[in-house]
């Protein structure tokens, strides 16, 4: 508590004096509807550029406000209408007009702005992944994009299915809610492999917030939200032709099209596929170190924009996945569910689609009206060795959301209701387990903005879980900018959600490691209790200019208590993985740090540095999580020169990380307690002509590190010590990669 | 957990207590200046700001609504005219060097600003 009066005390003390003594500006501020009228614009606020010094218009839309020194430009911004900048000459009224309507997705246009950036003014510390940052790193899919990211951490769930699982504060992605243009995506069955259902050409932006995001999207976040946004058919490019080969044999071509149907009527079409047809065993441990695979994916959206504030879009997707990996003569036609070779195969089939529609009133641009529908039918078959894995999700998304404000835009509310219903149905060999979910809900949102300096949004829901029961979720958010340069912000809130653990943990089914569900008697999934946790955090963004040049650097800090987990034990027995509610505490501690700027002209740095304290009472013991590194180094190099040859260097240090228990193996299966650190380097070249077409070059992992053995008892892989699971490295090695992009604006 | 949050609050104070809000360096050698280039989207302020940036160039930056740029550069580098010629070689006129058909014809459509494309 003490801290909190502390913090108030030094909100206070800060807080710049806005009066001066200098002669002032006066006008007024007004709109234009749809039908050309104007009306004043009460509560529009207006400000010196680049300071903090600024009004609200009255109810006439008229506004004064003293002069600055060496202050030309003023910006005049209000809900619903696009902002303007207005040189301020002479000393007559000023008469400012605001036209233009935005409708309640917040489009934003990230589209080459700096490559990562760190929004002043948002409420939550959005890193912002453009397209840009996602060419630092030509490769492939949403699971390869956080290369250049030091905020997310990127690791292979085993050695044998090449599946990339991300966390974020030392959390497994499960408990990040990833969404697609805010509207759930990757989750439940998917939330593991549907990374990479996403192709990296296809992404318009990443959107990553750490702690838990706006109740609006629901109550899953516990970890972050990742909110990914694809190629839009307003902003794409016409067309875009991609194609890319790697050392591996991995072949990737992309097509994305525009089509523009009428002025208000425009389409996309994203297709994708890729193949790799190449068995490699570098590390001679007699199995494939890549599974080989075939996928498609294909996306067709629409968009529609009429001038009378109503926004329509809709789109449909299809995802088609095969692979197969294990030991290097496994052929799934003849050997599937025999001891004649080990072998994984995996087949998975998606089919999605979803609408949204936003109304703006012209004649109240602060007032809009959305609706949000997406659906899912995901179907999974798969072969892990001897045990088969078959799973399903149908799954339907409702949201409704009413948008307005209290006497002016500084007092804003969001307020709406959702319904998410899933129906699972997952076999484990013998074992059937399915599930229905249906969870409807309520949420507010208020947001209070005073001018640029502060702003807090306070959120709340109530979902009824047809299982679980009733829960509330709180959720707080706080801005306050300390100087034009310095932004302090905290958050707070509460995350609950499913933990769909086989499919979450899939890795370990190419193991010999037996699945035991220590559940309850009662008609939970799995017999487990849903995972609750609250997260704090409180992070802090300086921007400075050093010789002309730009940069930044922030802190964050992020705790994460959890209420409930669902604990995944892999040190009782590595003869088996088992699962149960968390008896004790299980928290995460989380710290980062990084360094962004313009080191020389034309060469960006980024260096971060991140520190987790993660633990887990396991069997009455409290101890750290296995398979994560306590520390991690990062550095970026960036260069581009004045023709467009750009260079990329990233080097990624990840400290040691707990192993698992092994010592009831007998000894040539027995694991160290910890695993070696380890860098990894990447390397990429490329140039771009006449803003056309780009060649690039590059090296993964160019130092060839690799962890050694990945798989325990590979010789024996039906025996009881087999196990795949223990990937903590890199598996291939040095990869060198090469691929050509051709697009027309 | 308390004193942890208490120590991270009090450094970052001291940092930002520390930390000049603008650390322009008090130099004589170098000039500001801002003239007018012709350009509508965040495209153009890439290349835009891009082509100015020749040696002797420190900073420039160029605003997509007023369509003025501003250049801070070393006057025994660099002329101010050579800055407005690598702009204009790149497509974009300035109020002093207008882009040769051929440069402004290598602009994507969307960003010909002669011919009728929009801010955006």
């Amino acid at each position: 508590m003490r801290l909190f009066w502390f913090l108030g005390a030094f909100v206070l003390s800060t807080l710049p004096l806005l009066a001066q003594q200098n002669d002032y500006v006066d006008g007024y501020i007004k709109g234009v509807d749809s039908e050309g009228v104007e009306l004043p614009l009460l509560g529009a606020n207006v400000y010196w550029l680049k300071t903090q010094t600024g009004t609200t218009a009255d109810e006439n839309g008229y506004f004064k406000l003293n002069r600055i020194d060496g202050k030309d430009y003023l910006i005049a911004s209000f809900t619903g209408y696009d902002p303007d900048t207005i040189q301020v000459k002479g000393s007559g009224q000023l008469q400012i007009i605001l036209s233009g309507g935005e409708t309640l997705d917040d489009v934003e246009i990230v589209y080459r702005q700096k490559s990562t950036e760190i929004d002043y003014l948002d409420s939550r510390k959005v890193e912002v992944v453009s397209g840009k940052e996602l060419l630092k790193a030509a490769c492939c899919n949403l699971s390869e994009s956080f290369e250049t990211n030091p905020s997310v951490d990127v690791s292979f769930t085993d050695a044998v299915t090449g599946t990339r699982q991300i966390q974020m504060l030392g959390l497994a992605g499960p408990n990040i809610q990833i969404t697609r243009e805010n509207m759930p995506d990757i989750r439940g069955l998917s939330s593991v492999y549907g990374l990479t259902f996403i192709p990296g050409t296809w992404i318009e932006s990443i959107h990553v917030i750490k702690g838990t995001g706006s109740v609006i999207n629901g109550f899953e976040s516990i970890a972050g939200q990742i909110n990914v946004n694809l190629q839009k058919p307003e902003y794409m490019d016409r067309l875009l032709l991609n194609g890319y080969v790697n050392q591996g044999g991995r072949f990737e071509a992309n097509a994305n099209v525009r089509i523009d149907v009428s002025e208000d009527l425009k389409s996309a079409v994203l297709v994708h596929g890729s193949m790799n047809r190449i068995r490699h065993d570098r590390n001679e441990d007699g199995f494939m170190d890549m599974p080989l695979s075939k996928q498609g994916v294909l996306l067709n959206r629409w968009e529609l924009r009429k001038d009378n504030g109503l926004h329509f879009e809709a789109g449909i997707k299809g995802t088609w996945i095969r692979k197969t990996g294990g030991q290097l003569d496994y052929d799934p036609d003849t050997d599937r569910g025999t001891t004649n070779f080990w072998g994984m195969d995996l087949g998975i089939n998606r089919l999605e689609g979803w609408a949204k529609i936003g109304k703006v009133n012209t004649g109240k641009p602060w007032q809009s009206f959305g609706i949000q529908l997406s659906g899912a039918v995901h179907d999974q078959e798969s072969y892990f060795g001897l045990t088969r894995y078959d799973a399903s999700q149908n799954s339907l998304y409702g949201n409704v959301l009413y948008q307005s404000m209290i006497s002016n835009t500084n007092h804003k509310i969001l307020t709406g209701a959702s319904i998410q219903y899933d129906d699972y149905q997952e076999s484990l060999g013998e074992e059937q387990l399915d599930r229905q979910e249906i969870v409807p809900g309520a949420f507010f949102e208020y947001t209070y903005t005073h001018l640029d300096k502060f702003t807090a949004v306070a959120g709340l829901r109530i979902d009824h879980h047809n299982l679980f029961g009733t829960f509330v979720t709180p959720r707080l958010h706080i801005r306050y900018a300390l100087s034009d340069q310095d932004v302090l912000r905290l958050s707070a809130g509460r995350g609950q959600r499913t933990a769909n653990i086989i499919s979450e943990n899939s890795g370990y089914l190419s193991s010999s490691r037996q699945f035991i569900i220590e559940g309850e008697e009662n008609n939970f999934p799995y017999g487990l209790k849903p995972e609750i946790a609250w997260n704090y955090g409180i992070n802090f963004t300086h921007e400075f200019e050093l010789g002309y040049r730009d940069g930044f650097f922030s802190f964050d800090f992020y705790r994460t208590n959890f209420e409930n987990q669902i604990v995944i034990d892999l040190d009782r027995d590595p003869q088996q993985v088992v699962f149960y509610n968390l008896e004790e505490a299980s928290y995460s501690n989380s710290f980062q740090g990084q360094v962004d700027y313009e080191l020389v002209k034309r060469l960006d740095i980024r260096l971060a540095y991140r520190w987790f304290d993660v633990k887990t009472t396991y069997d009455g013991d409290l101890r750290l999580k296995p398979l994560l590194s306590r520390h991690r180094f990062f550095i970026n190099l960036a260069y581009e020169s004045r023709k467009y040859w750009k260079v990329d260097y990233t080097m990624n240090w990840q400290g040691k990380k707990r192993l698992p228990d092994t010592y009831n193996n007998p000894e040539p299966y027995q694991l160290s307690e910890y695993s070696p650190g380890f860098p990894v380097m990447n390397l990429q070249v490329s140039k771009t002509w006449l803003e056309k077409l780009n060649v690039y070059v590059g090296v993964e992992n160019l130092l060839n590190y690799t962890q050694k053995d990945p798989i325990l008892a590979s010789e024996d892989p039906f025996g009881p010590y087999f196990d795949s699971s223990m990937a903590w490295g890199p598996i291939f090695g040095r990869n060198i990669y090469a691929g050509i992009r051709y697009s027309i604006k | 957990m308390k004193s942890l949050l208490k120590t991270i609050y009090l450094s970052i104070f001291v940092i930002t207590l520390f930390l000049p809000a603008k650390a322009y360096p008090v130099n004589g050698d170098v000039k500001t200046a801002d003239f007018k280039v012709e350009g509508v989207c965040g495209m153009c302020k890439d290349r835009i700001e891009n082509g100015a940036l020749i040696k002797g160039v420190k900073k420039a930056e160029w605003n997509k609504e007023t369509e003025m740029i501003t250049v801070i550069y070393n006057p025994d580098k660099v002329e101010l005219m050579d800055i407005h010629k690598a702009i204009a070689e790149l497509g974009h006129s300035t109020d002093k060097v207008k882009a040769e058909k051929t440069a402004y014809n290598k602009l994507p459509a969307c960003c010909q600003y002669d011919d009728g494309a929009h801010k955006h």
